[in-house]
C-alpha cells in the first residue's frame, strides 16, 4: 500500500517548475548532509591517530592531518583505559543496557496501556482525568527536581540503580499519552468486538489484536526510546550518580580526554555512536512513516 | 458463533470491563499522583520555606527577584536569572520562528521525494540519534581559536577571537544557537513526516490536476492537513518554553562566565551543584505563574484555527 503511494505519479512525475526547485533543494540538502557527516568522519580519522605525539601532529599539520599509521588498537584501549571512579567502559555499557531494557519494556508498557484504555473505553472519571492530563501537559512546570530528589531520598530510592527506574518509570500521563492515545484512537474497535464474540476478554483483545496492530507505531516509539535512553545522562546525574551509563561516562571523561589520550577518547565517542547507528539503519523507514500525535483539545 | 452478551448478563461483563480498566489504571494513576502531584506539592511547600530553618518565609522569592533584577553581567554561580531568562527566550523564538519553518520545509521536500531523499532522511536524523557529546565535542574544536574554521578565516585575513567563540558572553550563546539551528532538522521530523505520509494521495493528485505549484501545495494543502499535528507540537513547545535551550552543559560546562545559562541549566546547576532546592522551587513557581496564562491563551487561539478532517 505504502509502496503504491510512494510510486504515485504525484511523486514520480514532476513538473518543470518542480524539477528546478528540486534541483536547488538537492544541492542545499547535499551540502547540509555533508556538513553533518564531516564531524563524524573527522572523529573517525582522529581516533586512528597514534596517541603518542598526537598534539604535535595537530600543531604541525592542523586539525585535518591524516594519521601516519592506523591505530585500530585505540578502540581496544578505550575499553580498558576509560574509567570513571569505579566504573570502567564495560560497567558503563552494562548500566546503559539495563537502563535501555527497563525504559523500553516496563516503562513503555504503562503509557501504551493507559493510551489504549483512554482511547477505547468509556468509564466514570475518564473525561475528568483526560482533561486533567491535558491541563498538566499545557502548564509549564520547572524547578521540581529539588523536591523530587528530597522525596526519592526519603523513600530510599536515591542511587538505587534499576530499582529507581522501575519505581519512577511507571507512567502514562506524560507527553507519550498523546501519542499512544492517537495510535489506538486510529484503530477500529470492530477487531476487538470480534474477539469478544469469540469469547475473548478485554486483555485478550488488547494483547492479541489491538497491540499487534499498533506495533508499527509502538516500535517506532521504542526505537526513539532506545536511542534517547542510550544518549541520556541527566537522570543519572540527578538520581543515579554511582551508575554512570556510557553517555555520562564519556561526558565526565571529556574533561580529561588529553590525559587518557585524545585519539583513545575519540575512539570511545565513535564506539558510543555505533549501536544507535545500527538500530537506526534498520528502523529509519518505519520511524518516519508510523508516528502520529493526538490533539490537545481536552 | 454466539455473541457472548447473550450468554452472560450485561452488568457482569461491564464489571469485568471496569475491573480491567481500573486494574490497569491503578498503578499509573498512583505513580502520577506521587511523581507529579505530590512532587509539585512538595516543590510548592519548599518555595515558601526558609532553606536554613525550614520555617515559613518569603526569602526565596526575594532572592528570585534579586536574581532577576541583577544586571546582565553573567557573573556568579550559573549566572543571574535574568541572563538565563533572556537566553531561554532567545532559544524559544529561534525554535518557533526559525527551526519550525526549516523542519516543515525539509520534511515537505523529503516527502515529495527530492532526489536522494532516502539517504538524506537518514543523514538529517543523525544529530538526533548520535550522542550529543560526540557532535558538540567536534563542533567545539571546529569553532575554537586555531581550529578549522579559524584556519579557514585566516585565508581571508580574518580570525576568531583569541579565546574562541565560547568563552565570551558576546558570542557564546549565539554560537550555541548556531549549533542548535544547524542540528535542528531532525527535531520534529518523525511526527511531521508521519503526518505528511498520512495525507491521502488523492488530494495531491487533485491539486496536481488543478496545476498548483509547490509553494501553494505546501501552504494551502499540506499545512492545513498537518495542522492538528503541527499545532499540538507548537503548544507542547510553548509548554516547554522554560526548558528551551541548547546543550549548555556540554558546551560551556560549569563555566557560567560565558553567559550561556538558560532557565533549565540554571535550575540544573542550582539543584545539582549548589543544592539550593528552595530557591529553585520558588523560581519554578514564579515562572509557572507568569507563563501559564500566556500558554493557556495561546492554546485557546490555536484551537480556533480549524483543523481539516480527513481519514
Amino acid at each position: 500500500m505504502k509502496k503504491a503511494k510512494d510510486n504515485n505519479f504525484v511523486f514520480m512525475k514532476k513538473t518543470r517548475a518542480e524539477k528546478i526547485i528540486h534541483s536547488i533543494v538537492f544541492v542545499i540538502f547535499f551540502l547540509y548532509a555533508t556538513s553533518l557527516l564531516i564531524p563524524l568522519f573527522w572523529l573517525l580519522v582522529q581516533s586512528l591517530h597514534p596517541v603518542e605525539g598526537y598534539l604535535d601532529v595537530i600543531n604541525d599539520k592542523g586539525y585535518f592531518a591524516l594519521p601516519s599509521t592506523l591505530e585500530w588498537q585505540n578502540y581496544g584501549k578505550a575499553f580498558t583505559i576509560m574509567e570513571w571512579e569505579d566504573t570502567n567502559m564495560i560497567g558503563m555499557l552494562f548500566n546503559s543496557l539495563w537502563f535501555i531494557v527497563i525504559a523500553n519494556t516496563w516503562c513503555l508498557f504503562w503509557p501504551v496501556m493507559v493510551g489504549y484504555i483512554f482511547a477505547k473505553y468509556t468509564f466514570r472519571g475518564r473525561t475528568f482525568i483526560h482533561s486533567l492530563v491535558i491541563f498538566t501537559l499545557t502548564v509549564p512546570v520547572v524547578g521540581v527536581t529539588g523536591a523530587m530528589i528530597k522525596i526519592v531520598t526519603a523513600m530510599g530510592l536515591y542511587d538505587t540503580g534499576p530499582l529507581f527506574v522501575i519505581t519512577t518509570g511507571v507512567g502514562g500521563f506524560g507527553s507519550g499519552f498523546l501519542i499512544y492515545y492517537a495510535i489506538f484512537k486510529g484503530l477500529s474497535w470492530s477487531y476487538a468486538e470480534s474477539v469478544f464474540i469469540d469469547g475473548g476478554g478485554d486483555f485478550t483483545a488488547f494483547s492479541y489484536v489491538m497491540l499487534p496492530m499498533a506495533m508499527p507505531a509502538i516500535s517506532a516509539m521504542m526505537v526513539t526510546g532506545v536511542i534517547s535512553a542510550w544518549n541520556g545522562y541527566e537522570q543519572f546525574m540527578y538520581y543515579l550518580p554511582s551508575t554512570p551509563p556510557v553517555a555520562l561516562g564519556l561526558y565526565y571523561l571529556s574533561e580529561r580526554a588529553q590525559r587518557v589520550g585524545a585519539p583513545t577518547y575519540y575512539a570511545g565517542l565513535i564506539m558510543s555512536c555505533i549501536p544507535v547507528l545500527i538500530i537506526y539503519a534498520f528502523m529509519a523507514d518505519k520511524m518516519m512513516k508510523n508516528l502520529t500525535i493526538g490533539g490537545l483539545k481536552g | 458463533m454466539e455473541n457472548r452478551t447473550n450468554k452472560k448478563p450485561r452488568n457482569q461483563l461491564r464489571q469485568r470491563q471496569l475491573l480491567f480498566i481500573w486494574g490497569w489504571l491503578a498503578v499509573p494513576l498512583l505513580s502520577w499522583i506521587l511523581w507529579y502531584w505530590i512532587v509539585n506539592a512538595q516543590s510548592f511547600i519548599q518555595a515558601f520555606q526558609d532553606p536554613d530553618t525550614g520555617v515559613w518565609s518569603t526569602i526565596n522569592f526575594e532572592n528570585v527577584w534579586k536574581s532577576i533584577t541583577t544586571p546582565m553581567t553573567a557573573t556568579g554561580a550559573y549566572g543571574s536569572l535574568r541572563v538565563a531568562l533572556t537566553n531561554t527566550l532567545k532559544y524559544f523564538f529561534v525554535n518557533v520562528f526559525l527551526q519550525y519553518p526549516i523542519q516543515i520545509v525539509v520534511c515537505y521536500f523529503l516527502y515529495k521525494q527530492v532526489k536522494g531523499y532516502k539517504i538524506f532522511r537518514y543523514i538529517f536524523y543523525l544529530p538526533g540519534i548520535l550522542p550529543g557529546l560526540a557532535i558538540v565535542y567536534v563542533f567545539k574544536i571546529f569553532v575554537a581559536n586555531g581550529g578549522p574554521i579559524d584556519s579557514f578565516l585566516q585565508l581571508f585575513g580574518n580570525s576568531l577571537p583569541a579565546d574562541g567563540l565560547l568563552s565570551s558572553p558576546n558570542t557564546a550563546t549565539n554560537t550555541i544557537i548556531v549549533y542548535v539551528v544547524w542540528t535542528c532538522v531532525w527535531g520534529h521530523m518523525l511526527l511531521l513526516s508521519g503526518a505528511m505520509y498520512r495525507i491521502p494521495v488523492e488530494m495531491l493528485e487533485a491539486a496536481r490536476l488543478e496545476g498548483i505549484g509547490p509553494w501553494r501545495e505546501l501552504v494551502s494543502l499540506i499545512l492545513p492537513l498537518i495542522w492538528p499535528t503541527l499545532s499540538t507540537l507548537i503548544i507542547l513547545t510553548c509548554t516547554s518554553i522554560l526548558g528551551q535551550g541548547g546543550p549548555i552543559l556540554l558546551f560551556t560546562g560549569n563555566n557560567q562566565y560565558a553567559g550561556t545559562t538558560t532557565i533549565s541549566f540554571w535550575i540544573f546547576g542550582k539543584t545539582l551543584y549548589n543544592g539550593e532546592y528552595n530557591l529553585v522551587s520558588a523560581t519554578g513557581l514564579v515562572m509557572t505563574v507568569v507563563f501559564c496564562p500566556i500558554i493557556l491563551l495561546l492554546r485557546k487561539l490555536m484551537d480556533k484555527i480549524p483543523a481539516v478532517e480527513y481519514r
